[in-house]
């Protein structure tokens, strides 16, 4: 019976002469954020460089339409007056906290994402297992799309707690690391430089930032390598997968027109000499 | 706690006796309880004294007794407040008291024959006549007595009045009574005798004529009928005497006795009386003649007696009668002289004890005094310091309402314990004014005194009055030095209560902006008493301050010796002051010679002055200097002077107030100028609003200044808060009055100006529209507000001239709404010949535009390399169309003047490796080359030293795997030949920057120098199209350009505006390339009214458009193709490293979107659409490395 009561305490502080104006509310807010968000999608094509503070300017607006329009439509729809909270009370109030409570944690994780920063819409983010675009901070949720066109929604306070890693962290450029593995024993100066080229002159390259090539010998398997990695910029993070598939496109054909042998083949070419030893006269 | 009750008794009794003091109140009211007192007899007085001390030690105990434990501290201190209060109140009544006692003891001192002692012969009889019996049936004897008693009360009671009168005429200067009375009354001959007496001792306090008649009045009763009728008495006594003998012997012996008895009464009654009189009385004679009678009847009576008993011989017995008289006269004379002395010792031993007992007193009430101060002391910074905190705490209090402290409440108490300060005695001064009377009071009784121990001491002479001669001076030099004490800690107090009263103020002042407007409603209604407390206490503030610094400056000498340190600051203030006032007057002397050398300054920014410039500049620049440096050094002679002496800095401070008029008013006359005067000036204006700005100019100034003094001498100095704020407030009044006399002058003046102005605005037309007189002030707020906005735009047409910025930006879209520019009428092109002649590649020296930066670095390179032996080795780095090739040929026509072989080449096609480019390097210089680049090397060092021009050296490499080996072999053969030749290598801009950012794979840092060509801004970009349209013989209108502009303009200034507009849109469009520009330009132009005149539109050409729908693979080839200027087809593939078709087809949609064309299966970007291009890749983020 109490809890019928509460409802009905509740129920005589609604305000149903606002309840129209808080669906206008609703109605013009939503409409008016996809408008926005289009806008802002399409400028963000058009100007490039502008790409990833115009979609951290729309999470903002979002973010903050949501938060206006709860108020408004609250302030419209409830008598929030002292009295009026004084009597919601007891178990209804409970229980509305109770039901609210991962809400408004993630609402306050969501708004500490907008302030803190850890990565924005149009990151590259690397989260329990899965990697891809941000794509929009929501008042609960954050949304990502990963490479293979799944969408991934994370409940806000979810990054609160948990490590998470940006590519780009809010910029247009991001560095992208390519290995490459080629036998011990071939010429890595000549394969480094090709390398190093192959890299420098790939149409997506950023060069506003330094492409670096380290070479390293290591154990790949059993077998003993040596690894050239290029560190160098992609001029958009969209272009990610692209500039690594051009890159090595590039090298392996220029590794295969200079001979510069990959670990397999050298192995193979060395099983093919030993096997062919006993023969040598030598 | 009855504090209250206390408190309000002591105000009234306070308020009566000041009142008494003033002069409005009688004695009765004001000291009722004195009514009855005996305040003639010294002895009365020193109790009432004590008591007076008795009273004033218990209120200091009660003072330091602790409160009631009332818990609350807000309480605490209220309580504290209204028992303070209540004591300081009682003080207060005490003191009128004391004041009033001190005088009437000093009074009577000085008066030792007013006292009652004095009186006492005069009272005597009265006394006597009073307490006589009646002892007579008779009713005729009953009713003579009764006169008598009535007549002898009578006297008393005059003589009592007389005794005050006189006394409250000494001591508070009221009126004496009328003599008239008195001179009536010795016309009866019962009441003359006490009249007679009673006028004596008024006479010394009468002057003029009252003192006239009294001394007639007196003269004519001593020698009156009483003195005749006593002479006659005399005569008859003796008469008696004489004729006692032959009287008949009929009396009987008991007869006798009884007579000789009455008449022995008789005569010790005269001769008391005679005693009682004081020496000059004018009674004395006439008592005397009484007394010689009574003898006389006394030995006639004892004859009577002596013949009643028997026959005695008549000689003998005379003569035993004058032996035992005289014997009795010289035992009285003797006993009186011995009791006079005695009664002398006496009074000389009590006084001196009176004054050791005085001393003891004032210790312990300096004691006392110095506690209360202390305590005092404590309290004002306690409450101080409470206040200060609550301060703070409102002042970093949460904004949230109800969170932090009552800011109101606060301000009610601070308030309220400002209003108790100002009220207190302590603050009026009071105290130190009635420590101050007691000092003069004591000063005065000390001379008496002093006089009265010199006296003692002559009379005595013994050496126990010696010994207490010499304690009583000793205590009163101590008396006087703890009075003046008492002064030194009243003016102490006075100062802690002012200083806190100076800080309470300032809390109150910060504190008013944080307060409810209730508050501030409650403020202006207690306006009138807070005016009225600052005003009460601005006197006694002015004082004090004024006795302080006596009382300082008094004591430098003093300090001089003992404090070294004060000393030192002293030669060092001297000293400073001296150095600033020879600067001040040394650069005073110098100001024409500065002003001169800053015209001078000023010639070198504007070099068009003419030297009668500098000298009409000369004289306002030397006033402005001099009023500056007048400024400047007094303000640092404030500093000096202000730690040296308060009053001077006031003086110079003032002073400075007017070199801050002069100095502003100085640099007025400099910036502005009055035509017809002509010379260098920020401002010409008409002589009517010359006049009426400096007016203006001086008008607020003055107001300013004055502004600002008042402030310092009512707050600053005086603290008077209250009454700053109201002249603050007055000062607002007359600030928007003035402003409205002076708007109403201006407003013709402004409407003149602005009928000047384009009246095709409908701004302008209103503004400039009549307006009844009453409204021109309001007009001419409208109109200034006109102006300044005109001028703010037009300083921003000049900011925006001269900058690159995004503010450059935004204004050339503002610009290009104004213009049209969007706008694309119909096209009428010029004539092709003067087109192709507008766009073609003629290099003549009247068509070039000089880039000094490009000159400098090739001739600083070119001199280095031949006359040093340094490296020869210089990248000149452009964009197609900026000119590279016009800056080599200016300079080789200058290394053809050094008598240098010169050789001029240029890169045709894209060849990238190495053989090929070193085969071409060895081909063009006509060195040998056999497939080594050491090689090429030694035979281009056998050649002779020469000028070698490489162009379109981006050619040597593609953006392809492998393909920087001939760009990296061409720039290692030109690097280790350097010193032996001279290199200049021309870049495509865009390739040299991708060539500068892959360091590790081609090394461009060997290049000695690079000149790199500029885009051309606003300005410059006008240069060269007038330039080239001139060659091209046309005349350009710019007419065409101008616009209707909202706010109206001079025509001559719009179109100069129009112009710089339309071509910093033209360099925007064009991205500073000039051929780029010029083609533009060409788009812009169609024919004229006339031949040979073209008239410049605002067209599409100066968009700054991008291509849109492009797909990412076009993007891609744009971007080699921006980067490498020209490719075939081939290259392009192997750039892009796309198939070949998606290039094939990718280049024919460009081509058909007009951003590619084709030339000698070449592909390359047409010059018009570069900037697009560029623009439209930028935004894609695919060209970051400039471009």
């Amino acid at each position: 019976m109490e809890g019928v009561d509460d409802i009905q305490n509740f129920i005589q502080f609604i305000n149903f002469d606002g309840v129209p104006f808080a669906l206008l509310i609703l109605v013009v807010g939503f409409v008016g954020l996809r408008v926005m968000g289009s806008l802002v999608d399409d400028m963000g094509e058009r100007f490039t460089n502008w790409r990833l503070q115009l979609m951290k300017g729309k999470a903002v607006l979002r973010f903050s339409a949501y938060i206006v329009m709860a108020v408004l439509v609250l302030t419209t729809v409830l008598r929030l007056e002292n009295e009026a909270l004084m009597a919601i009370s007891g178990t209804l109030a409970v229980a509305i906290g109770f039901a609210m409570k991962d809400l408004a944690a993630s609402l306050m994780a969501g708004l500490i994402l907008i302030i803190d920063e850890p990565f924005q819409v149009g990151d590259r983010i690397a989260f329990d297992g899965y990697y891809g675009e941000v794509t929009e901070i929501g008042l609960r949720s954050v949304r990502l799309a990963t490479l293979d066109d799944n969408a991934v929604t994370v409940p806000n306070n979810k990054f609160l707690t948990d490590s998470v890693a940006s590519a780009n962290a809010g910029a247009l450029d991001a560095m992208v690391v390519v290995p490459f593995y080629i036998g011990a024993a071939e010429d890595f100066q000549r394969a480094r430089r090709i390398v190093a080229e192959a890299t420098a002159t790939s149409r997506y390259v950023y060069l506003k930032k330094p492409v670096v090539t380290l070479v390293t010998d290591e154990f790949l398997g059993e077998r003993f390598v040596t690894v050239i990695k290029v560190k160098a910029y992609v001029f958009d993070i969209r272009y990610e997968k692209a500039f690594v598939t051009d890159v090595t496109e590039r090298v392996k054909l220029s590794f295969r027109r200079l001979g510069i042998r990959t670990p397999d083949q050298q192995y193979r070419d060395l099983d093919l000499n030993a096997r062919e030893a006993p023969t040598d006269p030598v | 706690m009855g504090w209250d009750a206390r408190r309000e008794g002591a105000d009234r009794r306070s308020a009566a006796r000041e009142a008494l003091f003033s002069g409005s109140n009688s004695f009765v009211d004001a000291f009722p309880e004195l009514v009855g007192a005996r305040l003639s007899d010294p002895a009365v007085v020193r109790a009432r004294l004590g008591a007076l001390q008795d009273r004033a030690t218990a209120r200091e105990a009660e003072r330091q007794e602790p409160l009631p434990p009332l818990g609350d501290p807000d309480r605490l201190a209220e309580a504290g407040a209204i028992r303070e209060a209540m004591l300081a109140a009682e003080d207060r009544a005490d003191g009128y008291e004391r004041r009033l006692l001190t005088g009437v003891s000093a009074y009577l001192q000085r008066n030792p024959g007013l006292t009652d002692a004095a009186l006492e012969g005069l009272r005597a009889p009265l006394l006597e006549v009073l307490g006589t019996k009646p002892d007579s049936t008779d009713p005729a004897q009953q009713a003579a007595l009764d006169a008598k008693i009535a007549a002898a009360d009578a006297d008393l009671a005059a003589l009592a009045q007389l005794q005050r009168a006189v006394m409250l005429h000494a001591v508070l200067g009221r009126p004496l009574p009328p003599i008239d009375a008195e001179l009536n009354r010795l016309e009866d001959p019962v009441t003359a005798p006490m009249a007679a007496e009673r006028l004596r001792l008024l006479r010394p306090w009468l002057q003029g004529e009252a003192a006239d008649r009294l001394d007639s009045a007196l003269a004519a009763y001593s020698s009156g009928p009483a003195l005749q009728r006593a002479r006659e008495a005399r005569e008859a006594a003796a008469a008696e005497l004489a004729a006692v003998s032959q009287e008949p012997a009929d009396r009987s012996v008991d007869q006798c006795t009884a007579e000789l008895h009455r008449e022995q009464m008789a005569l010790e009654r005269v001769e008391a009386r005679l005693a009682g009189l004081p020496e000059g009385s004018p009674s004395r004679d006439r008592v005397a003649l009484d007394r010689d009678a009574q003898v006389d009847r006394v030995a006639a009576a004892r004859i009577r007696l002596q013949r009643a008993q028997g026959v005695r011989d008549e000689g003998i017995d005379q003569a035993t009668a004058a032996a035992d008289r005289a014997r009795k006269q010289a035992d009285e004379a003797a006993a009186s002289a011995a009791d006079d002395e005695q009664r002398a010792q006496a009074r000389f031993l009590s006084q001196g004890a009176d004054a050791r007992d005085r001393v003891a007193e004032a210790e312990s009430r300096i004691e006392q005094r110095r506690v209360g101060m202390r305590a005092r002391e404590e309290q004002l910074a306690q409450a101080e310091s409470q206040y200060r905190d609550l301060l703070s705490e409102i002042e970093n209090a949460s904004p949230i309402p109800g969170t932090g402290p009552d800011a109101d409440g606060a301000y009610q108490q601070i308030r309220s314990y400002r209003a108790g300060l100002i009220d207190g005695d302590v603050a009026r001064g009071v105290g130190v004014y009635q420590a101050q009377e007691r000092v003069a009071e004591l000063r005065a009784n000390h001379e008496q005194e002093q006089a009265t121990i010199a006296e003692g001491l002559r009379v005595a002479g013994n050496p126990t009055l010696e010994r207490a001669a010499r304690d009583w001076r000793a205590a009163l030099d101590k008396e006087m030095q703890l009075a003046e004490e008492e002064v030194a800690l009243a003016k102490r107090e006075r100062q802690a209560v002012l200083t806190s009263l100076q800080a309470i103020s300032e809390l109150r002042r910060v504190l008013r902006g944080y307060v409810s407007w209730s508050e501030r409603e409650a403020d202006r209604r207690e306006l009138g008493s807070d005016v009225g407390r600052e005003l009460a206490l601005l006197g006694p503030t002015i004082l004090a301050r004024i006795a302080n610094r006596f009382d300082e400056l008094g004591a430098v000498p003093g300090r001089l010796f003992r404090d070294a340190t004060l000393l030192l600051d002293l030669m060092w203030g001297l000293f400073w002051t001296i150095v600033l006032l020879g600067g001040w007057s040394w650069a005073r002397g110098k100001s024409p010679e500065i002003a001169f050398r800053l015209a001078l300054q000023l010639k070198r920014l504007r070099p068009e002055m003419r030297p009668i410039d500098i000298q009409r500049l000369k004289a306002p620049a030397t006033d402005a200097v001099r009023a500056s440096i007048d400024l400047a050094l007094g303000y640092l002679m404030v500093g000096r002077i202000s730690q040296l002496s308060p009053e001077i800095a006031f003086l110079v401070e003032t002073w400075l107030l007017l070199a801050i008029y002069r100095a502003l008013l100085g640099l007025f006359d400099l910036g502005v100028v009055r035509a017809p005067e002509f010379r260098p000036s920020l401002l010409a204006l008409a002589p009517e609003s010359y006049d009426l700005l400096r007016l203006t100019t001086r008008v607020f100034l003055v107001w300013g200044i004055a502004r600002g003094f008042a402030y310092y001498v009512f707050w600053s100095m005086l603290q008077l808060d209250t009454i700053t704020g109201l002249l603050m407030t007055l000062f607002s009044f007359i600030f928007v009055g003035l402003s409205i006399y002076l708007l109403y002058h201006w407003d013709p003046i402004l409407r003149v100006r602005i009928r000047a102005r384009n009246q095709e605005s409908k701004l302008v037309a209103f503004l400039s529209r009549e307006v009844p007189s009453p409204l021109r002030p309001l007009s001419a707020v409208g109109l200034l507000a006109f102006f300044v906005l005109t001028l703010g735009v037009d300083f921003l047409y000049v900011l925006v001239a001269r900058d690159r910025t995004g503010l450059a930006r935004v204004f050339n879209v503002m610009a290009r709404y104004q213009m049209g520019a969007d706008a694309d009428p119909s096209v009428v092109p010029i004539p092709d010949e003067a087109m192709e002649k507008l766009c073609s590649r003629d290099s003549k020296p009247n068509l070039y535009v000089p880039r000094p930066d490009v000159d400098e670095a090739l001739t600083e390179a070119f001199s280095g390399w031949k006359k040093e032996g340094r490296r020869g080795m210089v990248a000149l780095v452009g964009d197609r169309g900026e000119g590279k090739r016009t800056e080599i040929g200016r300079f080789l026509n200058r290394c053809a003047k050094e008598e240098l072989p010169t050789e001029r080449f240029r890169m045709t096609t894209l060849v990238s490796d190495e053989k090929g480019v070193l085969g071409w390097v060895a081909e063009v210089t006509g060195a040998e080359y056999s497939g080594d680049a050491e090689g090429l090397v030694e035979s281009l060092r056998e050649l002779p030293p020469g000028v070698f021009v490489l162009e379109q050296a981006h050619r040597c490499f593609s953006r392809s795997v492998g393909g920087f080996g001939g760009i990296s072999a061409f720039l290692y053969v030109l690097n280790a030949t350097s010193d032996h030749h001279f290199w200049l290598v021309s870049f495509h801009q865009p390739a040299w920057h991708y060539l500068c950012a892959i360091p590790s794979i081609v090394d461009v840092g060997v290049f000695r120098s690079v000149a790199l060509l500029n885009p051309f801004d606003g300005p410059r970009t006008r240069e060269i199209t007038e330039r080239r349209s001139r060659y091209a013989g046309l005349e350009l209108d710019y007419r065409g350009l101008m616009r209707a502009n909202l706010l109206g303009a001079d025509p001559e200034v719009e179109l100069e505006r129009s112009i710089n507009a339309f071509y910093r849109l033209l360099a925007e469009a064009s991205e500073g390339n000039p051929r780029v520009a010029l083609h533009l330009f060409a788009a812009c132009l169609e024919p004229g009214e006339r031949a040979g005149v073209a008239r410049v539109l605002t067209r599409a050409a100066l968009r700054t458009e991008v291509a849109s729908d492009l797909s990412v693979d076009a993007l891609f080839t744009l971007t080699a193709l921006r980067q490498q200027d020209l490719m075939a087809l081939d290259d392009l593939v192997e750039v892009t490293n796309l198939p070949v078709h998606t290039v094939r087809n990718t280049v024919r949609d460009l081509q058909s979107r007009g951003l590619v064309e084709n030339a000698n299966s070449q592909v390359y970007i047409p010059i018009q659409k570069l900037p697009m291009v560029s623009r439209t890749l930028r935004r894609r983020h695919l060209l970051h490395l400039g471009a």
